[in-house]
């Protein structure tokens, strides 16, 4: 109802050009507008000779104005011309609900992009301009050289932005990536020019004559303001530049690529075009028959490396082949110079191989005008028969098979006993039992190294050394003296006790044994070194030993009380600081 | 004199009821391998008829018992090879290679096998084939004995001082060995464990650049052929030859190769 209410009051289709004037390689934009109503879809354009149409895509825009709603949608197209000139957008027709609408005839005006004329540049006044810089005009088929695009840029510039090449026509030749050199200054005229050399690797790959170029770019670039900035704020925020668009071209430079001669073409000639050189490595070279040889070619040069193939080798037949692996690497930024490597794997099959053929690489070289070829001599090989060659007729004949056997035609028979059996389970570096076996030597490693340092301490220190005698001393001597206590040997007893405290004493007091009297312990014991109640029990054993001499204990009982307080004064002696 | 008689007769018969005791135990193994073996002969019989199917399905059967041979696995081998399929030969032949890594008639089947395999194939690596001339346990044995005898040596000379200076080139020497077969065990259990390598089992095997059946062909790989797994993806694996081929590839097609 709205739809209809709408289309009967303001339904239009208009047409229009963002640009009605462009240069060959630019593109403008053509818009299809509909507004108050809706299309059903995208209108259909027809066939212009000369332009490139492609569709864009669709954009709404909805307005409510006064409370009314009004729809606008637009369908955008990129127009591409392919040629110079000018070209007419005929009226289009649109049908919205029943209701054809047509739009007015556009013109669009393609002018042919080319560098400004010699005289403009020579006056200096340009502000900018390219320069397509080619080193060849004829180049064969295949053939990689390097132009460079000049950017001169005038000494009013004092900055560029936005700098891309919009077009780059380039029939019959592939152009790679371009990379920035070196900048430096040139005089034209009167003014000087910031130079911006970009160089790209160009190679041929179609014969015939072509046009590379004319190469389109543009760029803004900041000039001093004409106008003097009104405040410090315009000055801060626009630095008293004028920013301006330029487009830029170049002239088209003809080019004309030629075949390749028929004449004189090495056999395993495989497309190779540039300057090379090639170096070829084997090994190892004495191998049995079936195993491998790794044998690597280097070719190192100017041109196309990624494009360069490995030509079959003919004389390689007795060996079985795989296919080679390759790895490139450039030795300059633009591709054009750099060292293919291939690798490839070889199985000599026989033991009457005695060399690896030599191995042929040829090429075409365009500054020669002439193919050459590259041969590396042939490389001796010791191949003895290994266990790996195959002999017809080894099932029946001994292991040792005679040298230069021929190579198999059927495999081995089979084997007519089934040989020792093993149980299929996991490795034995994986079975716990087996691991846990490996520790053995490495205990009986660490307990050697133990008991060796411990040894050693003992050697080193004399004081420790009677320590641990004098205490298995003591544990002996008080086994002995339970049992002469058991057996009523009164004498024994003391004497075995008397012993025992004196090498005890002695040990403490760092005196051999034997000096240890009663007086002595009391020049050395007095100064504090031990208890009263310590001392007292000392006193008291001592004593003991000298009435045992004169009036010897009988009862057994009585020797048997003793020990506990001799092991309680020794134990308070050993706790004694030595 | 009746009793020294009597104690004789009990240790007698206590070393025959030993001998009996351990007898039984060895009986069933022996047993087994006499049934095995006469399997064996059957499968050998079948071959011999130019019946390799069945001769192949009957070694299979022998394999699928639990215990296993170098020449079993050979003459499994053999009789795939001789049915037409290269590939599941060659995983027998590469299974016969562990048990038996320096048997001339195996590695001469394992080459020919290989050498009848068309298309893209994993190249022999020089690494590979230097560590097969051992099996994983051979490796295992000689790096486990050289640790002993190193640190056994090194034990007795915590005791035996006088020893160190004219032992010193053994010690060395042991340290040495047994670091550099700890190196090849590690190695060799590396590919065994970490470098998986499938093996084709189906004629003209369409690898394809994704894991799915709608996706381009990336080369094909035939019966035979040994590929390296990079990845997997529910039923696909992703292989390559070594070199710059790789694609992806439905697991029945391919099984997995045995390590070295």
């Amino acid at each position: 109802m709205w739809l209809s209410v709408s289309l009967a009051g303001a339904a239009t289709f208009t047409a229009s050009l963002d640009k009605d004037t462009i240069t060959l390689g630019e593109s403008a934009t053509l818009s299809l507008t509909f507004a108050g109503a809706t299309p059903q879809g995208v209108p259909s354009l027809p066939a212009i000779a000369g332009l490139q149409v492609s569709y864009i895509g669709p954009s709404t825009q909805v307005s409510f104005i006064n409370g009314q709603t009004s729809t606008t949608v637009t369908h955008n197209f990129a127009v591409t011309p392919t040629q110079d000139g000018e070209f007419t957008i005929p009226a289009l027709q649109a049908e919205v609900a029943g209701e054809k609408l047509t739009t007015q005839a556009l013109k669009l005006k393609v002018l042919k992009p080319g560098a400004p004329p010699p005289q403009a540049i020579a006056s200096g006044q340009q502000l900018a301009f390219l320069k397509l810089v080619l080193p060849k005009k004829e180049v064969y088929v295949g053939e990689l050289m390097t132009g460079q695009i000049e950017l001169y840029l005038h000494e009013r510039i004092r900055n560029i932005g936005g700098f891309q090449i919009t077009a780059f026509p380039a029939d019959g030749f592939t152009v790679g990536q371009w990379k920035e050199g070196q900048q430096r200054r040139e005089q034209i005229g009167n003014s000087v020019y910031t130079v911006i050399p970009l160089s790209f690797p160009v190679r041929a790959i179609k014969t015939g004559s072509f046009n590379i170029g004319p190469v389109t770019a543009s760029l803004v670039a900041d000039l001093p303001s004409a106008n003097r900035p009104r405040d410090l704020i315009e000055q801060f925020m626009f630095g008293g530049v004028e920013r301006k668009p330029l487009s830029l071209a170049t002239d088209a430079e003809p080019m004309k690529s030629l075949p390749l001669p028929a004449q004189g073409v090495p056999p395993g000639f495989n497309g190779a075009v540039g300057e090379y050189t090639m170096n070829v490595t084997a090994g190892p070279t004495n191998v049995s028959s079936g195993d491998p040889i790794t044998v690597k070619v280097a070719i190192s040069g100017r041109g196309a490396l990624d494009s360069i193939t490995l030509p079959d080798q003919p004389a390689w037949h007795e060996f079985k082949t795989f296919p080679p692996t390759s790895k490139v690497e450039m030795t300059d930024a633009l591709g054009t110079q750099g060292v293919k490597t291939f690798e490839q794997i070889i199985v000599p099959e026989n033991a009457e191989i005695k060399e690896l053929p030599p191995i042929s690489f040829s090429y075409f070289d365009p500054e020669q005008k002439d193919y050459r070829t590259l041969t590396q001599p042939a490389i001796r090989l010791v191949v003895k028969p290994g266990g790996s060659t195959p002999a017809p007729v080894m099932a029946t004949a001994p292991r040792t098979a005679p040298e230069n056997a021929p190579p198999a035609q059927d495999i081995v028979h089979i084997k007519p006993r089934l040989g020792q059996l093993a149980q299929i389970g996991p490795p034995l570096v994986e079975r716990h039992w087996f691991l846990a076996l490996q520790s053995v030597p490495l205990l009986a490693f660490v307990s050697s190294l133990v008991l060796r340092k411990r040894a050693e301490m003992l050697a080193n220190n004399p004081r420790l050394r009677r320590q641990r005698q004098v205490a298995q001393l003591v544990h002996e001597g008080l086994h002995k003296m339970r049992a002469l206590a058991a057996g009523k040997k009164s004498e024994e007893f003391f004497a075995a006790l008397f012993r025992l405290l004196q090498e005890q004493l002695g040990e403490r007091l760092d005196l051999p044994a034997s000096s240890i009297t009663e007086a002595v312990v009391d020049e050395h014991l007095r100064k504090g070194a031990v208890s009263e109640k310590t001392l007292t029990a000392l006193q008291e054993i001592f004593q003991a030993c000298n009435l045992a001499r004169y009036a010897p204990v009988q009862s057994s009982q009585e020797l048997v009380a003793m020990i506990p307080k001799f092991e309680d004064l020794l134990r308070e002696l050993q706790r004694m600081k030595a | 004199m009746n009793l020294a008689t009597k104690e004789y007769k009990e240790h007698k018969a206590g070393v025959v009821l030993a001998l009996a005791a351990i007898l039984l135990a060895l009986c069933p193994s022996r047993v087994m391998a006499d049934d095995l073996s006469a399997a064996f002969q059957s499968a050998n019989k079948l071959y011999e008829e130019n019946k390799f199917a069945e001769a192949a399905s009957a070694y299979q059967k022998l394999v699928e018992s639990g215990k296993a041979s170098s020449a079993l696995y050979f003459n499994l081998g053999n009789a795939l090879f001789k049915a037409g399929q290269i590939g599941r030969a060659i995983v027998a032949y590469r299974e016969a290679e562990q048990l038996a890594p320096r048997d001339p008639d195996v590695r001469a089947n394992l080459q020919f096998a290989r050498n009848q395999a068309q298309g893209p194939t994993l190249p022999p690596s020089r690494w590979h084939h230097w560590l097969g001339r051992l099996t994983i346990n051979e490796w295992t044995m000689l790096a486990s004995g050289t640790i002993w005898a190193w640190l056994m040596l090194l034990a007795v000379l915590q005791w035996r001082p006088a020893w160190k200076q004219a032992m010193r080139g053994w010690v060395a020497g042991l340290a040495g060995a047994a670091g550099l077969f700890c190196l090849c065990l590690a190695a060799s259990l590396y590919e065994s464990h970490a470098e998986k390598t499938v093996i084709v089992v189906a004629r003209d095997v369409i690898v394809r650049h994704g894991p799915l059946d709608e996706s381009q062909t990336s080369f094909t790989a035939q019966d035979g052929a040994e590929l390296r797994v990079l990845d997997q993806k529910d039923e696909w694996l992703e292989v390559s030859d070594g070199g710059s081929r790789l694609g992806w590839l439905r697991r029945d097609k391919v099984v997995a190769a045995p390590g070295v």
